[in-house]
Protein backbone atom coordinates (compact mmCIF):
# COMPACT_ATOMS: atom_id res chain seq x y z
CA UNK A 1 0.00 0.00 0.00
CA UNK A 2 1.24 3.48 -0.89
CA UNK A 3 1.87 5.81 1.96
CA UNK A 4 0.03 9.12 2.03
CA UNK A 5 3.28 10.95 1.38
CA UNK A 6 3.96 8.85 -1.73
CA UNK A 7 0.49 9.47 -3.10
CA UNK A 8 0.73 13.20 -2.44
CA UNK A 9 4.18 13.36 -4.06
CA UNK A 10 3.00 11.52 -7.18
CA UNK A 11 -0.08 13.73 -7.44
CA UNK A 12 2.08 16.82 -7.10
CA UNK A 13 4.26 15.82 -10.05
CA UNK A 14 1.14 15.78 -12.23
CA UNK A 15 -0.33 18.99 -10.92
CA UNK A 16 0.25 22.30 -12.71
CA UNK A 17 2.16 24.90 -10.74
CA UNK A 18 0.09 26.60 -8.06
CA UNK A 19 0.94 30.12 -9.21
CA UNK A 20 1.18 31.46 -12.76
CA UNK A 21 4.71 30.96 -14.02
CA UNK A 22 6.78 34.05 -14.73
CA UNK A 23 9.22 33.61 -17.57
CA UNK A 24 12.71 35.07 -17.20
CA UNK A 25 13.04 36.29 -20.74
CA UNK A 26 10.41 34.81 -23.05
CA UNK A 27 7.24 36.73 -23.82
CA UNK A 28 4.83 33.94 -24.68
CA UNK A 29 1.88 36.33 -24.98
CA UNK A 30 3.76 38.47 -27.50
CA UNK A 31 4.77 35.42 -29.55
CA UNK A 32 1.17 34.18 -29.50
CA UNK A 33 0.08 37.61 -30.68
CA UNK A 34 2.44 37.37 -33.66
CA UNK A 35 1.38 33.87 -34.66
CA UNK A 36 -2.36 34.25 -34.18
CA UNK A 37 -4.73 31.41 -33.35
CA UNK A 38 -2.48 28.58 -34.46
CA UNK A 39 -1.00 26.65 -31.52
CA UNK A 40 0.54 24.13 -33.95
CA UNK A 41 2.48 26.89 -35.70
CA UNK A 42 3.48 28.37 -32.35
CA UNK A 43 4.85 25.04 -31.14
CA UNK A 44 6.78 24.35 -34.36
CA UNK A 45 8.37 27.79 -34.31
CA UNK A 46 9.32 27.67 -30.63
CA UNK A 47 10.84 24.21 -31.20
CA UNK A 48 12.82 25.62 -34.12
CA UNK A 49 13.94 28.63 -32.05
CA UNK A 50 15.11 26.24 -29.33
CA UNK A 51 17.12 24.21 -31.85
CA UNK A 52 18.63 26.96 -33.99
CA UNK A 53 19.16 29.26 -31.00
CA UNK A 54 21.45 26.65 -29.43
CA UNK A 55 23.37 26.27 -32.68
CA UNK A 56 23.65 30.04 -33.07
CA UNK A 57 24.89 30.50 -29.49
CA UNK A 58 27.57 27.84 -30.11
CA UNK A 59 28.56 29.63 -33.33
CA UNK A 60 28.88 32.95 -31.45
CA UNK A 61 31.21 31.31 -28.94
CA UNK A 62 33.27 29.54 -31.61
CA UNK A 63 33.68 32.62 -33.79
CA UNK A 64 34.60 34.79 -30.78
CA UNK A 65 37.23 32.21 -29.73
CA UNK A 66 38.60 32.26 -33.29
CA UNK A 67 38.53 36.11 -33.28
CA UNK A 68 36.76 35.97 -36.63
CA UNK A 69 34.79 39.22 -36.58
CA UNK A 70 32.85 38.75 -39.81
CA UNK A 71 31.72 35.32 -38.65
CA UNK A 72 30.93 36.63 -35.16
CA UNK A 73 28.86 39.50 -36.54
CA UNK A 74 26.80 37.13 -38.67
CA UNK A 75 26.39 34.63 -35.79
CA UNK A 76 25.32 37.33 -33.30
CA UNK A 77 22.94 38.80 -35.87
CA UNK A 78 21.28 35.44 -36.44
CA UNK A 79 21.03 34.76 -32.71
CA UNK A 80 19.52 38.20 -32.17
CA UNK A 81 16.94 37.44 -34.86
CA UNK A 82 15.91 34.24 -33.09
CA UNK A 83 15.74 36.04 -29.73
CA UNK A 84 13.63 38.75 -31.36
CA UNK A 85 11.12 36.12 -32.41
CA UNK A 86 10.94 34.92 -28.77
CA UNK A 87 10.65 38.53 -27.57
CA UNK A 88 13.58 37.70 -25.27
CA UNK A 89 14.49 41.34 -24.76
CA UNK A 90 17.30 40.93 -22.21
CA UNK A 91 19.27 38.37 -24.22
CA UNK A 92 18.46 40.23 -27.42
CA UNK A 93 20.05 43.43 -26.09
CA UNK A 94 23.27 41.58 -25.21
CA UNK A 95 23.40 39.87 -28.62
CA UNK A 96 22.89 43.25 -30.26
CA UNK A 97 25.85 44.65 -28.28
CA UNK A 98 28.09 41.76 -29.42
CA UNK A 99 26.95 42.27 -33.02
CA UNK A 100 27.65 45.98 -32.79
CA UNK A 101 31.17 45.47 -31.40
CA UNK A 102 31.95 42.95 -34.13
CA UNK A 103 30.56 45.31 -36.78
CA UNK A 104 32.74 48.14 -35.58
CA UNK A 105 35.84 45.94 -35.66
CA UNK A 106 36.55 45.71 -31.97
CA UNK A 107 39.21 43.04 -32.03
CA UNK A 108 38.61 41.87 -28.51
CA UNK A 109 35.05 41.11 -27.50
CA UNK A 110 34.99 41.41 -23.68
CA UNK A 111 34.75 37.96 -22.14
CA UNK A 112 32.31 39.39 -19.57
CA UNK A 113 29.95 40.32 -22.40
CA UNK A 114 30.12 36.85 -23.91
CA UNK A 115 29.54 35.36 -20.47
CA UNK A 116 26.57 37.68 -20.02
CA UNK A 117 25.15 36.53 -23.36
CA UNK A 118 25.59 32.86 -22.46
CA UNK A 119 23.89 33.38 -19.08
CA UNK A 120 21.03 35.34 -20.66
CA UNK A 121 20.61 32.62 -23.28
CA UNK A 122 20.53 29.93 -20.57
CA UNK A 123 17.61 31.82 -19.00
CA UNK A 124 15.79 31.71 -22.32
CA UNK A 125 16.46 27.98 -22.66
CA UNK A 126 15.09 27.42 -19.14
CA UNK A 127 11.96 29.31 -20.16
CA UNK A 128 11.56 27.23 -23.30
CA UNK A 129 12.01 24.07 -21.27
CA UNK A 130 9.14 25.17 -19.01
CA UNK A 131 7.04 26.02 -22.07
CA UNK A 132 7.56 22.57 -23.61
CA UNK A 133 6.80 20.86 -20.32
CA UNK A 134 3.71 22.77 -19.24
CA UNK A 135 2.34 25.06 -21.91
CA UNK A 136 2.73 23.38 -25.30
CA UNK B 1 -3.14 27.03 -55.40
CA UNK B 2 -1.09 30.22 -55.37
CA UNK B 3 2.66 29.88 -55.14
CA UNK B 4 4.94 32.05 -53.06
CA UNK B 5 8.73 32.15 -53.15
CA UNK B 6 10.36 33.11 -49.84
CA UNK B 7 13.87 34.55 -50.10
CA UNK B 8 15.34 34.73 -46.60
CA UNK B 9 18.69 33.72 -45.13
CA UNK B 10 17.58 33.63 -41.50
CA UNK B 11 16.02 30.25 -40.60
CA UNK B 12 13.56 31.66 -38.03
CA UNK B 13 12.14 34.26 -40.38
CA UNK B 14 12.04 31.83 -43.29
CA UNK B 15 10.23 29.20 -41.24
CA UNK B 16 7.78 31.72 -39.77
CA UNK B 17 6.83 32.88 -43.27
CA UNK B 18 6.73 29.34 -44.66
CA UNK B 19 4.49 28.00 -41.90
CA UNK B 20 2.12 30.97 -41.97
CA UNK B 21 1.75 30.86 -45.75
CA UNK B 22 1.54 27.10 -46.09
CA UNK B 23 -1.09 26.82 -43.32
CA UNK B 24 -3.10 29.48 -45.15
CA UNK B 25 -3.10 27.31 -48.27
CA UNK B 26 -0.19 28.66 -50.29
CA UNK B 27 2.41 26.48 -51.93
CA UNK B 28 5.80 27.75 -50.80
CA UNK B 29 9.45 27.43 -51.75
CA UNK B 30 12.32 28.85 -49.71
CA UNK B 31 15.76 29.94 -50.92
CA UNK B 32 18.46 31.64 -48.86
CA UNK B 33 19.80 34.13 -51.37
CA UNK B 34 18.55 36.34 -54.17
CA UNK B 35 20.85 34.78 -56.77
CA UNK B 36 19.41 31.36 -55.90
CA UNK B 37 15.96 32.91 -56.35
CA UNK B 38 16.91 34.10 -59.86
CA UNK B 39 17.92 30.53 -60.70
CA UNK B 40 14.68 29.19 -59.22
CA UNK B 41 12.57 31.67 -61.21
CA UNK B 42 14.26 30.66 -64.45
CA UNK B 43 12.39 27.37 -64.23
CA UNK B 44 9.38 28.11 -62.03
CA UNK B 45 6.46 30.50 -62.04
CA UNK B 46 5.28 32.09 -58.78
CA UNK B 47 2.45 34.47 -57.92
CA UNK B 48 4.29 36.39 -55.20
CA UNK B 49 7.77 36.78 -53.73
CA UNK B 50 8.46 37.60 -50.10
CA UNK B 51 12.09 38.66 -49.86
CA UNK B 52 14.49 39.82 -47.20
CA UNK B 53 16.34 43.04 -48.07
CA UNK B 54 19.68 42.61 -46.31
CA UNK B 55 21.17 39.30 -47.45
CA UNK B 56 24.62 38.01 -48.36
CA UNK B 57 25.29 38.67 -52.05
CA UNK B 58 22.56 40.42 -54.02
CA UNK B 59 20.30 42.62 -51.87
CA UNK B 60 16.52 42.34 -51.95
CA UNK B 61 16.28 45.75 -53.64
CA UNK B 62 18.68 44.75 -56.42
CA UNK B 63 16.78 41.48 -56.83
CA UNK B 64 13.51 43.40 -57.23
CA UNK B 65 15.00 45.81 -59.78
CA UNK B 66 16.40 42.93 -61.84
CA UNK B 67 13.08 41.11 -61.85
CA UNK B 68 11.29 44.20 -63.12
CA UNK B 69 13.89 44.54 -65.87
CA UNK B 70 13.56 40.94 -66.94
CA UNK B 71 9.81 40.65 -66.55
CA UNK B 72 8.39 44.17 -67.11
CA UNK B 73 4.87 42.90 -67.79
CA UNK B 74 4.67 39.78 -65.70
CA UNK B 75 6.55 40.45 -62.48
CA UNK B 76 5.06 38.58 -59.50
CA UNK B 77 3.76 40.58 -56.55
CA UNK B 78 6.88 41.73 -54.70
CA UNK B 79 6.82 41.97 -50.91
CA UNK B 80 9.83 43.23 -48.93
CA UNK B 81 10.38 41.41 -45.61
CA UNK B 82 12.63 43.68 -43.63
CA UNK B 83 13.63 45.20 -40.32
CA UNK B 84 14.28 48.53 -42.12
CA UNK B 85 11.34 50.58 -40.92
CA UNK B 86 12.57 54.19 -41.09
CA UNK B 87 10.70 56.42 -43.59
CA UNK B 88 13.72 56.93 -45.88
CA UNK B 89 14.39 53.18 -45.85
CA UNK B 90 10.78 52.41 -46.74
CA UNK B 91 10.90 54.95 -49.55
CA UNK B 92 14.03 53.40 -51.01
CA UNK B 93 12.38 49.96 -50.85
CA UNK B 94 9.28 51.25 -52.64
CA UNK B 95 11.45 52.92 -55.29
CA UNK B 96 13.05 49.56 -56.02
CA UNK B 97 9.63 48.37 -57.21
CA UNK B 98 8.10 46.56 -54.26
CA UNK B 99 4.31 46.32 -53.98
CA UNK B 100 4.26 45.98 -50.18
CA UNK B 101 6.54 45.99 -47.15
CA UNK B 102 6.31 43.71 -44.10
CA UNK B 103 8.36 44.95 -41.17
CA UNK B 104 10.02 42.39 -38.88
CA UNK B 105 9.16 41.12 -36.37
CA UNK B 106 6.06 40.48 -38.43
CA UNK B 107 2.66 39.29 -37.37
CA UNK B 108 1.16 36.40 -39.32
CA UNK B 109 -1.71 38.56 -40.54
CA UNK B 110 0.71 41.21 -41.84
CA UNK B 111 2.48 38.61 -43.99
CA UNK B 112 -0.81 37.24 -45.36
CA UNK B 113 -2.23 40.67 -46.00
CA UNK B 114 0.87 41.79 -47.88
CA UNK B 115 0.92 38.70 -50.08
CA UNK B 116 -2.76 39.03 -50.97
CA UNK B 117 -4.62 42.04 -49.55
CA UNK B 118 -7.96 40.66 -50.77
CA UNK B 119 -7.65 37.27 -49.15
CA UNK B 120 -9.71 36.35 -46.15
CA UNK B 121 -7.34 36.17 -43.18
CA UNK B 122 -9.58 33.61 -41.55
CA UNK B 123 -8.09 31.04 -43.97
CA UNK B 124 -5.12 30.90 -41.63
CA UNK B 125 -7.15 30.38 -38.47
CA UNK B 126 -8.13 26.80 -37.75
Amino acid sequence: MKSFATVVASEMTRMPPARPHTYNDFDLAAVRDVIGERPDVLLELVMLANKVGGEQMAEVNASAAARDLARLRFAAHNLRNTLTFLHATKAMAVAERVESLATHHEYVIPSELLMQLNVAFEDVLADLSYFFQFES
Amino acid sequence: MKQVLIVEDNPMNAELARLVLSRAGYETAVVERADYAMDFLAGNRVDAILTDISMPGMSGKEFCRRLHEHQPNGCPRMVAFTAFAMPHQRQSIQEAGFDAIVVKPARAEAILNAIDPERNLMDFVK
